[in-house]
């Protein structure tokens, strides 16, 4: 509440009840949905129709829930989705650290073009890269496995990643690279020893954005990966659709369950998405 | 410890040189401040030594060893930066730990350095804290506090005074000064405040524009400055320059636009071979009086006093030269020259006075200043070079 008020300082009443409204109203609208689908989730097999409005139906039940925790694959699509998004963010911050540190601090030819570049493959469409990438996947004999996947996402991923963290090694004063070097520190020394644990809310948003990129895609999954048995969340909750009949229960029970480990991902690592971590490092 | 040399350093980025060839020793255990105009490249002298620019041609020497190729950590320095450069994410003690965990100093002997350090330092009290928990001058003293626990052969300061507050500058001035005759070590200092410059250095290296302008004690360098550009930049508010030539053949005299003066006796000599060529007239402020009698027969000059500046232990004036001229003899053929036409071109001149608050001056008044000649300057109308 304190970030509330000191966020609100200077705003007259008015305005701050204005953009309160505002805010609520988004939330309702961003929220509604997914209240439709934990109402749909809870209801018995027979009333997934029904015209029933009310958040909780009368007859809820938590029968989509076992269902779909102890009769299908859930387990596994859970296990193959953490693998693959765990990977993706994981090598995505080792690759993305270091190239974001060399574009914020060294001079080299091609520096402007490859940001500009890295910004460029952004702007493609991402269902325009799925033949390329196919391709590319059946040469490296990579199609059909978790490796091949987390590549797929990585080609995603890395560019705004580099970005991000470029951005904000920006803002670390070189000073104090600089007083590391005298030290005694090498120049790997002082990335790891002093711009690494000053970059926790950069690191931390790059690796969310990395996980969540990877989590919740179905299309270039859908063409990577064929064996059932390494169905990722999204490719395994679309088998509960049947070609006349889907079982709209557990699929909307799977579709919630599934969100939770994103939800507490972001709630671990929104207390380092606060920077002002440097704040004290230079001047007074 | 160790003697710094550097030989011939030239430093370019990109098209533009930024040292122009500095040859500079800075003895064993001094305190040598390199002072300047912003842009003359006494930064980059002291990150040339510190081993964070490269070195464009010349070389650097510390103590014995040439340092040109070597990184920074290995030239066993410690530099205190303007912007103290603190570690955030670290307490006061590991920012002062750190240089020794890295060079794997025994854990004990890392606690006994850094604790003694911070009881020198009066930083005890802090030792647990973050950087932003501290103070402009706590956070100032940690900077000290971590060049100094390495005990490294040369200290390099980059402005390290110029983020604090007035009071406390003059603090830390003095505590520098004293930390400097405990430790006796090597110090390289830059600053573009010569009050600074001139009471922490032993030693006062001049640069301007990539050029090292002179180097000599803060005694030296005020009372003997070598050309124009330092006589103007030691010394709150700077030395007057007039400009004039020199008229005379037995006794030379300076003519000033509206005035002239006798060259002093013990530099007739030296001037008589600038008879005719334009120099530069300069006195310090603290040379000129405002008294009206004149018990030492100095001649009397007329001046307009524009401004009044009372600063308790001292008045400044700052006054101007009458347009019309009252030299005698203005009607002369010499004095219809061309030279004197120049002069008079512009002849109203404004320069300051440093006198006795008792003063009885007022603004507007017309008042007869006096020069001390013996204490005046001359300095070549071309080149600017001293000529004494």
């Amino acid at each position: 509440m304190a970030g509330f008020f000191s966020r609100a300082r200077g705003d007259s009443p008015f305005k701050r009840i204005l953009i309160h409204l505002l805010l609520i109203f988004a939330c309702l609208v961003a929220i509604y949905p997914v209240l439709r689908v934990l109402t749909v989730s809870l209801r018995p097999g027979g009333s997934v129709f029904s015209m029933d409005l009310s958040m909780i139906p009368a007859d809820a039940t938590l029968e989509n829930y076992t269902q779909i925790l102890f009769q299908s694959d859930f387990w596994n699509w859970l296990k193959n989705s953490l693998i693959v998004s765990l990977s993706t963010a994981l090598v995505s911050l080792i690759l993305a650290a270091p190239a974001g540190y060399a574009f914020s601090r060294f001079k080299f030819v091609g520096k402007q073009p490859g940001l500009v570049f890295l910004l460029v493959t952004q702007l493609f469409p991402a269902t325009m890269l799925l033949l390329p990438l196919y391709i590319m996947l059946i040469k490296l004999s990579l199609i059909n496995t978790f490796l091949g996947l987390v590549f797929c996402y990585m080609s995603i991923s890395l560019p705004f990643s580099i970005w991000i963290l470029k951005g904000y090694f920006d803002t670390i004063p070189i000073d104090l690279e600089e007083a590391a070097w005298i030290d005694g520190s090498t120049p790997m020394g002082a990335f790891f020893r002093v711009i690494l644990p000053l970059s926790t809310p950069a690191l931390s948003i790059t690796a969310l954005f990395s996980f969540m990129t990877a989590w919740s895609e179905y299309i270039i999954a859908r063409i990577v990966l064929q064996n059932q048995g390494l169905f990722t969340w999204p490719l395994g909750t679309v088998t509960l659709q049947g070609a006349y009949y889907t079982n709209w229960g557990p699929f909307s029970a799977a579709a919630l369950l599934i969100s939770i480990p994103v939800v507490v991902l972001f709630m671990a690592t929104s207390r380092y998405l606060v920077s002002g971590l440097t704040l004290g490092a230079v001047k007074g | 410890m160790a003697e710094v040399k550097l030989v011939h350093l030239i430093k370019d980025f990109g098209k533009v040189q930024i040292l122009k060839g500095i040859d500079l020793t800075i003895p064993d255990g001094e305190f040598v401040v390199l002072l300047g105009p912003s842009g003359c490249g006494k930064t980059t002298t002291l990150r040339l030594i510190a081993g964070l620019e490269e070195v464009t041609e010349g070389e650097i020497f510390i103590g014995d060893r040439k340092v040109n190729n070597l990184p920074p950590k290995q030239r066993d320095i410690a530099m205190v930066f303007q912007s103290y450069a603190l570690y955030p994410h670290m307490t006061v003690y590991d920012n002062m730990a750190f240089g020794l965990k890295l060079r794997r100093v025994q854990r004990e002997e890392i606690d006994q350095k850094v604790k003694a350090t911070a009881e020198m330092m009066e930083l005890t009290p802090y030792l647990k804290r973050k950087p932003r928990e501290l103070s402009g001058g706590q956070r100032q003293r940690v900077a000290v506090g971590r060049a100094i626990v390495r005990n490294p052969q040369v200290f390099l300061m980059d402005e390290p005074l110029s983020n604090l507050d007035a009071k406390l500058r003059v603090q830390m001035r003095v505590e520098l000064s004293k930390l400097h005759q405990k430790l006796k070590v090597t110090t390289i200092y830059v600053t573009h405040d010569q009050m600074e410059a001139m009471t922490l250095g032993n030693l006062i290296v001049i640069m301007n524009q990539g050029i090292i302008q002179q180097m000599g004690t803060p005694g030296k360098v005020y009372d003997y400055p070598a050309n124009k550009f330092v006589a103007g930049f030691i010394g709150s508010p700077p030395m007057n320059f007039f400009p004039a030539f020199i008229d005379g053949e037995e006794e030379p005299f300076f003519q000033m636009a509206s005035f002239r003066l006798p060259v002093p006796a013990q530099h007739r000599e030296v001037m008589r071979g600038y008879a005719g060529k334009e120099v530069a007239f300069g006195i310090r402020p603290e040379d000129i009086t405002v008294d009206q009698t004149d018990s030492e027969g100095r001649i009397p000059v007329k001046a307009k006093v524009e401004v009044l500046e009372m600063l308790g232990a001292e008045i400044f004036l700052y006054l101007s030269s009458p347009e019309e001229a009252f030299v005698a003899d203005s009607a002369s053929e010499k004095a219809t020259s061309d030279r004197y036409l120049k002069l008079r071109a512009n002849p109203a001149h404004s320069f300051i006075a440093r006198v006795d608050p008792k003063s009885p001056a007022k603004e507007g008044d017309i008042v007869e200043v006096r020069f001390n000649l013996e204490k005046s300057h001359a300095f070549d109308g071309e080149s600017e070079e001293a000529i004494y």
